[in-house]
């Protein structure tokens, strides 16, 4: 499985790793959230990116402390909101294609560009906040473009008294809230299948659950049912947005409810995302993506977080024909050291009916903090990707060592 | 269909109302008060906290420090004597300021009435606030302070070593003196002396006045005794300063003189 090159690789790795890690340490810096309220960034992560419990309250009462209403505008605040995150990475990507029985292989070794995040939020006045993602990509050789990722403004606590987070609205250009987010996975080198699988090509602008995309939606948390229900509807124009809503639309329902055993949280939630979207060829595809997600937090050495999703997918209309996919991910995390070292893994799985096309994605990695905004890690993730229906299977070994600095 | 879509966060707000109709609201009377204090601090504490405000809440396992446990009535930053209770200001003022770059944030744009609500359960969850034997509380008064001048700052350093503060904090206050990794807190845990050089690492003593206090009031439940009985107003002050100080980026350690300044 693993390339001859591998382990002088690896070897190679854990020299820079320590070097960077030397580096890395010296330094110091306090990300967007953490600087505004001035403390430690595991107030909201378990490790960054992934929610706590703490944080996901703090992010469905849009981006303000539970229990919150904030009134005092982000001009009057010090210090500014306004962070950064570097993320540089080495890669090692060994890739064997058999197609028709015949074998190629490619082997790449790379410093993979990684851009910079600029982010920044705040409050406006009572009720209303936003949050805007505008990430500065490498777009070729010595070329530098910002994009806006997520773009939001949100009514906030509309309903309740000061803090009462039942209720708000949004709109904008964001991601969903879903149980299980793209961006607040551990795994950095290796996206979500079920979140990425898009059979049919539209005309402009993705119709994909976990993408940010242009869209309006109610969402809100109440913490009296259980220890708290969390919901969001909202309707959404695909990725690309300004496109007609009879030629692009989507519905996103999801509802998430989380229950303490013995102070673990025991998470399950449900989700739909469906709607239309205009193909190349001017036909169009009714798309729906529905399933669920549970979240089971070991009660006895809290330690271990279990994760799962489940998803089945839908189209009508790929080549002219029904497609379905099923597919899901399970994920454990383990904190060896609060705030220091942990090591997580994933398993994701997508299953096509039609093609029978299956794909198979492992990874690996561990993560090492210097201080709460600057971290390390090393990843392996080996992806199966087998399609008979072009007699097509690749397989790839995929080695990544990755820092994290934010400030 | 699309336009029935466009009505779900209409129904999803009357819905939201529906069962924000059924929750509670401060009207100022103390039960009340409890009441609406429970809901907020099951809202925004009890991750950390608990539930029942055990300090073991879903969030505690993956914090380095560990989240207060009410049920003890042991609290740390108190303007009272050394293992009493704290008051009530006490407790609001925590809630309000937070304790700067750990895992506990200033709530201080929670509404004042939700604030106090939330010091009134806080009190329910030990039965030691509802014990007459613990009171009167001994409040320790912020005497008029001595001027923060280069001549209190020389003098706190002499008391600063005398006392032995730099077993803990260290010569250089930079939290490695030689006592420093053997301290643990009331619950057996390993406890680090707050580097006093580091301006972003000092937690609560940020100011002088607030460095004053903990001199006076130890802080329960950890090594850090109260020096009330110890150091003399003017005294308390002195090192107050110098602890403003070296937090300020102000050295003041000379080696060589460690002995003479010990001798005095």
């Amino acid at each position: 499985m693993f390339h001859r090159h591998t382990l002088p690789l690896l070897l190679s790795q854990t020299i820079l790793f320590t070097t960077l890690s030397f580096f890395a340490g010296t330094s110091y810096g306090i990300p967007l959230f953490a600087r505004k309220y001035h403390v430690s960034c595991f107030r909201c992560h378990t490790v960054p990116p992934v929610l706590n419990d703490f944080g996901r309250r703090f992010q469905i009462n849009s981006y303000q402390l539970p229990g919150t209403d904030e009134a005092q505008p982000i001009w009057s605040q010090e210090p500014l909101s306004l962070s950064f995150v570097f993320y540089p990475s080495f890669v090692s990507d060994h890739v064997v294609t058999t197609f028709d029985g015949k074998q190629t292989s490619s082997n790449t070794l790379a410093f993979e560009p990684s851009g910079l995040d600029l982010f920044t939020a705040g409050t406006v006045a009572k009720h209303l906040s936003y949050f805007l993602a505008a990430p500065i990509g490498i777009t070729g050789p010595g070329k530098f473009a910002p994009t806006i990722e997520t773009m939001s403004i949100m009514f906030n606590n509309l309903l309740g008294p000061d803090g009462q987070s039942n209720f708000n609205f949004r709109f904008g250009r964001f991601r969903f809230f879903n149980t299980f987010p793209d961006n607040t996975s551990l795994v950095e080198s290796a996206d979500y299948l079920i979140y990425d699988y898009e059979p049919a090509t539209p005309v402009q602008g993705d119709l994909l659950i976990s993408d940010p995309q242009w869209a309006a939606s109610a969402y809100g948390f109440f913490p009296q049912i259980m220890d708290g229900l969390r919901y969001e509807v909202g309707v959404s124009n695909g990725t690309a947005g300004g496109i007609n809503l009879n030629d692009n639309e989507a519905t996103f329902l999801m509802v998430e409810q989380t229950k303490y055993i013995d102070n673990a949280p025991f998470r399950f939630g449900l989700y739909f995302y469906g709607g239309k979207q205009m193909l190349v060829d001017s036909t169009f595809n009714n798309l729906s993506r529905a399933g669920f997600a549970l979240e089971f937090n070991d009660p006895w050495t809290k330690h271990f977080d279990l994760s799962f999703q489940y998803m089945s997918a839908f189209d009508d209309n790929v080549g002219g024909a029904i497609q379905t996919m099923t597919g899901g991910f399970l994920g454990l995390n383990v904190l060896i050291v609060p705030e220091k070292f942990f090591v997580y893994g994933r398993y994701d799985f997508t299953n096509v009916k039609q093609t029978a096309e299956k794909q198979n994605q492992f990874t690996l990695g561990a993560r090492y903090h210097f201080a709460a905004n600057v971290g390390a890690y090393l990843e392996l993730s080996l992806l199966n990707d087998n399609n008979p229906s072009n007699s097509t299977d690749t397989k790839s070994t995929l080695t990544t060592l990755g820092v994290l600095v934010g400030f | 269909m699309k336009d029935l879509r466009l009505f779900i966060p209409v129904v999803a707000a009357i819905l939201s109302f529906g069962i924000y109709s059924c929750s509670t609201s401060y009207n100022g009377s103390d039960a009340v008060s409890v009441e609406r204090g429970k809901a907020v601090y099951h809202e925004a504490c009890a991750p950390c906290h608990g539930d029942n405000g055990d300090g073991q809440g879903p969030v505690s396992v993956s914090l380095r420090t560990k989240p207060r446990d009410f049920r003890n009535g042991t609290f740390r930053f108190r303007s009272t004597a050394s293992g009493q209770l704290p008051t009530d200001y006490d407790l609001l003022r925590l809630i309000n300021s937070g304790i700067y770059h750990s895992a506990m944030p200033s709530f201080a744009q929670m509404s004042v009435a939700d604030q106090y609500s939330v010091v009134e359960y806080i009190k329910t969850l030990s039965p030691l606030f509802s014990d007459s034997s613990q009171y009167p509380l001994d409040t320790v008064n912020i005497t008029m302070p001595v001027p923060y001048t280069y001549n209190s700052i020389e003098r706190g350093r002499v008391d600063y070593l005398q006392m032995g503060c730099w077993n803990c904090h260290g010569i250089t206050g930079e939290g490695n003196g030689p006592a420093a990794p053997t301290l643990t807190d009331a619950d057996g845990r390993p406890i680090r002396p707050t580097n006093l050089t580091r301006s972003w690492d000092v937690k609560v003593g940020r100011t002088p006045e607030r460095i004053y206090l903990i001199l006076s009031t130890g802080l329960n439940g950890t090594p850090m005794p109260s020096y009330q009985q110890i150091l003399t107003d003017k005294q308390r002050w002195d090192v107050a300063n110098y602890v403003y100080a070296l937090s300020h980026n102000s050295r003041f350690y000379d080696g060589a003189q460690l002995n003479s300044v010990m001798k005095q």
